[in-house]
C-alpha cells in the first residue's frame, strides 16, 4: 500500500488542466468548499461520488476548527506552559490535517486516479482552493 | 510533491545559476518565499523584515524585570511574603512567551496563488467581463472584486494585484511584508510582526500581561519605598531605592501606552473584530445599512473564548519543505500549455 502511495505522487501533474473547487464562505472564515459540482468534471465522475467527498472533507474541517472539550483543554494547557508547548506537541489541528490526507490518498488511489482524476490535498494550495487534476488529457498529450 | 510554487520571474533568473552551484543541495521553500519576511532557524521561525522594535521591546522587559528582581524581590520576600517573586517569575516567563510567539510565528500568511490557479482566475475574470464590455470600455483598470454573501451580509473580496487571487474575507495586504495576511489587524513595528489569525490570541495576551505586570511592579515599587521610609526617614529610603525609582519611571510610561491598547483590544475581542475593520468602520451603522458582524459568536464570553482558546490553526506556508527542481525546469513548458486552455 505504500509503495502504491508513492507512485502516486510521482504522477506528474503540473502539465494537465486543473479544475478548481472555490471555498465556500457562507459561513464566514470556517474552512469549507462549495459542494456545487464543476461542470468541467462532467462525464468523468458521477455527481453524488464528488459531493460524497466534498462533503466527508468539509466535515473534518469543521471538527478540526471547532472549539470542543478537548481543543479547550490543549489550548489552556498550553497558555499555563506559557505556549512552550507548541515547540513539542503536535496540535488538533495538525492531526486532522494528516488524517484528511490519508483520506484524500486513499479517495485517489479507489476512485479518482482509476477515473482519470486526481485530488490534490488543499493545504498545499494555501486551503484557498481544491484542485483537481484531469490525468487523461496530460498523458494522451506527451 | 508536485508543487507548483512559482509565479514570479525574478526566481527563475536566480535558479540557473543557484542549480550548477549546488545541485546536490535541496533548496528550503523559505528560501524562495516572494514577501519580504525574514525567516530563522532554517525557516521555523517568521518575521517581519524590520526587528528593531522587537529588540527593544524586549530589552526594556529584561532589563526592567532583572532591577525588579534583583533589588525589589529580595527585600520584599524578606519583609513581606517570599510569594512576591514567584508570581513576578511566572508573569515575566508568560510575558516572554507570549512576546516570542506574536513575533516569531507565522501570522496566518497566505501563500501566493500558483500559476494555473491565477490564470483560472484571470479567465473566468475575462468570461464574466464579456458580457458587460459594453458598458465600460475605458474602465479596464477598476478595481476587481467578487461578492460573496455571510451570514446573510454582501461582502466584496477584492483581488490582490500581487498575490494574484480574491483576498479570503478579513484578509488583507500588508505592504511592509508584502503579503496577505488572514484577518489582518495591524502590522506591528514593536513586536516586529504581522499580527493576524494565528497571533493575535499571543499579541492580545501579551499586551494585557504586560500592562498586569506593569502595575504589580509598580504596587511593589511603591511598597519597598514605603516600607523603607517607615524603617529610616523618608530622604534615606529614596536614596537607597533608586532602582525602584526606575523601574516605577518604566513602568509608568509603559502602562500610559500598553494600558490603553490593552483596553482596546479587550472591547475588540469582545465584539470579535479586528483592528482594520473598527478602522475602515465595517461594522459602523452609520456607514452601512447592514452593519451585523458576521464572525460574532453570539455574545461576548463566547468570543473571548473563540479568540483565546480556539485551536490554534496550521501554517499554511510550507517553509521546511523542499522545492521540486522538475517544477522549475516545467514552467515555461507550463506557461504555453496553460494558455491553450
Ligand atoms: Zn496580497
Ligand atoms: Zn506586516
Amino acid at each position: 500500500m505504500g509503495q502504491k502511495m508513492d507512485d502516486l505522487s510521482r504522477i506528474p501533474v503540473s502539465h494537465c488542466p486543473k479544475v478548481f473547487v472555490q471555498r465556500d464562505y457562507s459561513n464566514g472564515t470556517q474552512l469549507c468548499f462549495q459542494n456545487k459540482f464543476p461542470q468541467d468534471l462532467d462525464g468523468k465522475i458521477d455527481a453524488a461520488t464528488f459531493q460524497e467527498t466534498i462533503s466527508t472533507l468539509n466535515r473534518m474541517y469543521l471538527e478540526a476548527e471547532t472549539l470542543n472539550s478537548k481543543t479547550y483543554c490543549e489550548s489552556c494547557m498550553a497558555c499555563l506552559t506559557a505556549y512552550l508547548s507548541y515547540i513539542c506537541f503536535d496540535t488538533h489541528y495538525e492531526k486532522m490535517l494528516k488524517k484528511i490526507r490519508h483520506y484524500i490518498d486513499e479517495q485517489n488511489q479507489n476512485v479518482y486516479v482509476p477515473r482519470g482524476l486526481m485530488l490534490i490535498d488543499p493545504v498545499e494550495r494555501g486551503l484557498r482552493v481544491l484542485e483537481i487534476c484531469v490525468l487523461n488529457d496530460s498523458t494522451g498529450g506527451r | 510533491m508536485a508543487n507548483t510554487k512559482v509565479t514570479h520571474s525574478a526566481q527563475s533568473d536566480s535558479s540557473n545559476g543557484q542549480r550548477s552551484a549546488d545541485s546536490n543541495k535541496m533548496q528550503r521553500k523559505w528560501e524562495i518565499h516572494p514577501g519580504r519576511n525574514k525567516f530563522y532557524c532554517n525557516g521555523r521561525c517568521v518575521s517581519s523584515p524590520d526587528y528593531g522594535g522587537f529588540l527593544c521591546c524586549m530589552g526594556l522587559i529584561i532589563v526592567t524585570g532583572g532591577l525588579f528582581f534583583a533589588f525589589d524581590c529580595p527585600y520584599l520576600a524578606v519583609h513581606v511574603n517570599p510569594v512576591i517573586p514567584v508570581i513576578g517569575g511566572l508573569l515575566f516567563i508568560f510575558i516572554i512567551g507570549c512576546l516570542l510567539q506574536t513575533t516569531f510565528i507565522d501570522p496566518g500568511i497566505i501563500p501566493r496563488a500558483t500559476l494555473p490557479e491565477a490564470l483560472e482566475t484571470d479567465r473566468l475574470f475575462q468570461l464574466e467581463n464579456q458580457n458587460q464590455e459594453n458598458q465600460n470600455g475605458s474602465g479596464y483598470a477598476a478595481p476587481r472584486f467578487k461578492e460573496v454573501e455571510i451570514k446573510g451580509r454582501t461582502f466584496k473580496l477584492s483581488y490582490c494585484q500581487t498575490c494574484q487571487m480574491y483576498r479570503p474575507p478579513r484578509a488583507s495586504h500588508c505592504s511592509r511584508c508584502n503579503n496577505c495576511v488572514e484577518r489582518f489587524d495591524h502590522h506591528c513595528p514593536m513586536v516586529g510582526n504581522c499580527i493576524g489569525r494565528r497571533n493575535y490570541r499571543y499579541f492580545y495576551l501579551f499586551v494585557t500581561s504586560t500592562a498586569i505586570m506593569c502595575c504589580y511592579v509598580l504596587g511593589c515599587n511603591i511598597a519597598v519605598i514605603v516600607l523603607r521610609a517607615m524603617d529610616t526617614d523618608v530622604g534615606e529610603a529614596f536614596k537607597k531605592s533608586v532602582a525602584s525609582l526606575i523601574e516605577g519611571i518604566v513602568c509608568l510610561g509603559s502602562l500610559a501606552s500598553v494600558g490603553g491598547l490593552s483596553c482596546y483590544h479587550s472591547m475588540l475581542v469582545a465584539r470579535e473584530m479586528t483592528t482594520n475593520e473598527d478602522i475602515k468602520g465595517t461594522y459602523n451603522e452609520k456607514k452601512f445599512k447592514n452593519h451585523t458582524n458576521p464572525y460574532s459568536q453570539g455574545n461576548c464570553i463566547q468570543n473571548c473564548c473563540f479568540v483565546l482558546c480556539s485551536p490554534r490553526l496550521p501554517s499554511l506556508l510550507d517553509r521546511r519543505g523542499f522545492v521540486d527542481p522538475a517544477d522549475e525546469e516545467n514552467q515555461g513548458v507550463q506557461i504555453s500549455n496553460s494558455v491553450r486552455v
